[in-house]
């Protein structure tokens, strides 16, 4: 069987964009602008006008149960994400011995050409912890994580150090201080007027502050915030950016964007997010960001489900809870909505180069027909319902997912 | 008439019919005109954070309404068994309790707990939500000593960020006319308080001329959880309601606190003890409020 997917844009190694049709058959690209008019009973056809083939998705992703690495990307992918980067899971206690991380990467087999695995510094607070991190990443961890600041400040630095020596990327998670300190009230009218804990906005901006200026002076190797939520933030990491020529990226949720803490009045446990939701001020800030260029990745903090924690109310649902169902949706909604250009869509939705994880493919004869579309102009907004029951009206969306040559969605 | 209603979550939630209705109801118990006679019916207080005060008020209170408080230790409940919040409130509801007081430190669950149940829920204080009973018997001391409070000036002093007493004031003084001004450390007095109709007052020596009470707050040091604070000195220094601007007030003007008091942080001494402070009758008078409370959500259950 055939699918002609027609009259999409891509871009070249160039990156100039182009107008193309793409013939796919056997999982391959086997034609590009050519569409045989024979057989057309067998061919699947599919207009994508005016929408961006993306073929380089990335995200990271917190690392499912180990048993279920392979099966678990194989969802991730039909959901329309490509590449992933696993970063340690608050909740398992996976990844932190070579032996694991090995067994994971022999059961993605060929998939495991779109995974990497990003170890943990700070699980542990010991210095002993820390010499495990170069038999992790010799075992195939390709960076190092740390999912808050390790409070000991001595260690923080040697953790640095120590990551700066081995030679790998350092990715920050959202650098949450909730845990630690019990977490307090959540920013935004909102939150304040119903007492919505959380992390303030202020808090975040402190840390990183605090992690810039570590950084400043211990670390010269690629280093990513994976989900920045306050504009402050987000301006002290662009300064420093600037000032140092440092290989220093960001990404911001989607959801950041498109919603504010408003939603959380009805206590919705689907819609707690980490970190927080934030002011509608906040959230226009944002946008401003993405607009102007100021943003170089867009994660859709998609958690893996365990049990019924959906069915948790919300005072007991963990943060951090997502769904990767309705994410293209909106970042398509985002890129649109904000004004950004084309060639925009494959950087924010790639894996930073700054991060050297994979090597961009680009869509061509013979290569593997996997992408995910996404609309790049704005028609009529559509009310769509996430997250089960919020009723949103979003410009774009998701046009298409070719997996291996299968046709997920369109 | 009374206005009876099934919970009290909050005085952002109830009318000015209703928190009028309540403090006339208070009054009349205080007075003795009205005697609350709920029929020994059970009334389980649930409470999830520590609490002295206002557990004992409720527990007082339960008590002077004939009714039989029964006070459920969360640590060796069977929450430390897995059971969910939801499971042990409707157990509590089957065992026959005719209502529930809860005190925890998450916002909103005592909100979430009323959806749960058919019995009347009372909020006890949850997390940076609200502290309805609480703003309640400051408004009623405030009511004794002012008289109606529709144009009166009442300042709020402190963490306001943080503070579910401050928020119920804030709902029932608004509800009841009152004019309300804000004051505290910049980052711990939100602008979106302005959209409420409250004014912000950073002239804090200014506005003690112009008001007519002044509620302090407690500054929580122990659950700042890393937001920036002066330090104490600095804090008494530039917030603190010393003996100087105590001075500043007005003759008829009063001072409130919820407590504790950390005296020589937030209040001095000679202000906690002084002529204008109705501390005590501000815990005096939560147990006629906290009895008008059980009285209205359940004397419609009788």
């Amino acid at each position: 069987m055939s699918i002609a997917v027609v009259n999409g844009k891509l871009c070249d190694e160039q990156k100039n964009i182009h107008v193309r049709n793409l013939l796919i058959q056997g999982g391959k690209i086997t034609g590009v602008g050519y569409i045989p008019d024979e057989d057309e009973a067998a061919l699947t056809l599919c207009d994508v006008s005016q929408s961006m083939m993306l073929p380089n998705t990335f995200d990271f992703l917190p690392l499912p149960e180990p048993s279920t690495i392979a099966s678990y990307t194989q969802f991730v992918q039909s959901k329309g994400m490509i590449n992933m980067a696993y970063i340690p899971n608050a909740s398992t206690d996976c990844l932190d011995s070579p032996d694991v991380l090995k067994g994971m990467i022999d059961a993605l087999g060929p998939l495991s050409t779109h995974v990497k695995f990003i170890a943990s510094a700070s699980k542990g607070n010991e210095a002993n912890d820390l010499s495990e991190l170069s038999l992790l990443v010799d075992a195939g961890a390709s960076a190092i994580y740390f999912d808050r600041i390790i409070e000991n400040e001595g260690l923080f630095k040697q953790a640095l150090t120590y990551v700066d020596m081995i030679g790998v990327p350092i990715i920050f998670g959202p650098m949450t201080t909730m845990q630690r300190q019990g977490a307090h009230l959540n920013e935004g009218p909102t939150s304040f007027e119903i007492g919505i804990r959380g992390e303030a906005e202020q808090d975040e901006f402190s840390t990183i502050q605090y992690v810039l200026n570590l950084v400043q002076s211990h670390v010269t190797v690629p280093v990513h915030f994976h989900c920045v939520s306050s504009i402050r933030a987000i301006e002290a990491i662009c300064q420093f950016k600037q000032a140092s020529k440092g290989l220093i990226s960001l990404g911001v949720s989607p959801f950041h964007l498109v919603f504010s803490d408003d939603v959380l009045r009805s206590y919705n446990a689907k819609l707690k997010f980490n970190p927080p939701l934030r002011s509608n001020v906040t959230m226009t800030l944002l946008n401003e960001a993405l607009a102007d260029g100021r943003v170089d990745h867009l994660t859709s903090l998609h958690y893996p489900q365990v049990g019924d924690s959906q069915a948790l109310s919300f005072f007991d649902h963990p943060f951090e809870v997502q769904t990767l169902d309705y994410f293209f949706q909106v970042v398509s909604h985002c890129l649109v909505s904000q004004g950004v250009p084309l060639d925009g869509y494959e950087r924010l939705l790639s894996c930073p180069l700054s991060l050297s994880f994979f090597s961009p493919v680009t869509l061509g004869l013979h290569s593997t027909a996997t992408f995910t579309v996404l609309k790049a102009v704005s028609d009529q907004p559509s009310s769509m319902v996430l997250f089960d029951d919020l009723n949103v009206e979003l410009s774009g969306g998701l046009k298409a997912i070719v997996n291996q040559g299968d046709l997920v969605v369109s | 008439m009374a206005t009876y209603f099934k919970h009290c979550i909050g005085l952002r939630f109830l009318t000015k019919e209703s928190i009028m209705s309540i403090l006339h109801e208070a009054k009349k118990i205080k007075s003795g005109e009205s005697v609350v006679h709920l029929g020994n019916q059970s009334v389980v207080h649930v409470f999830f954070e520590p609490s002295t005060r206002t557990r004992l008020s409720f527990e007082m209170a339960t008590q002077r309404c004939h009714a039989c408080p029964m006070m459920l230790d969360v640590n060796t409940s069977s929450l430390t068994k897995g059971e969910s919040l939801v499971d042990m409130m409707r157990n509590i509801e089957s065992l026959g309790a005719k209502a529930v007081i809860v005190r925890h430190s998450n916002g909103g669950v005592p909100y979430f707990i009323s959806q749960q149940l058919k019995i009347p829920v009372i909020n006890a204080g949850d997390g940076y939500h609200e502290h309805p009973s609480q703003g309640l018997l400051d408004i009623f001391t405030l009511q004794e000593r002012l008289g109606d409070l529709s144009g009166k000036h009442i300042l709020i002093l402190g963490d306001i960020m943080h503070s579910r007493v401050a928020k119920s004031n804030i709902w029932g003084l608004l509800a009841l006319g009152a004019k309300v001004s804000v004051s505290g450390p910049r980052n711990l007095v939100p602008d979106c308080v302005t959209s409420w109709g409250v004014d912000l007052r950073f002239d804090l020596d200014d506005c003690l001329k112009e008001v007519d009470a002044v509620n302090v707050l407690r500054i929580q040091f122990e659950r700042q959880h890393g937001i920036a604070l002066p330090s104490i000195r600095e804090y008494r220094d530039t917030f603190g309601l010393t003996k100087d601007r105590q001075s500043l007030l007005s003759d008829h003007a009063v001072i409130l606190h919820p407590g504790p008091i950390n005296r020589g942080v937030e209040l001095d001494s000679d202000v906690a003890d002084g002529d204008k402070n109705v501390i005590l009758d501000q815990v005096s008078n939560g147990v006629f409020v906290r009895m008008a409370l059980l009285s209205m959500v359940m004397e419609p259950l009788r």
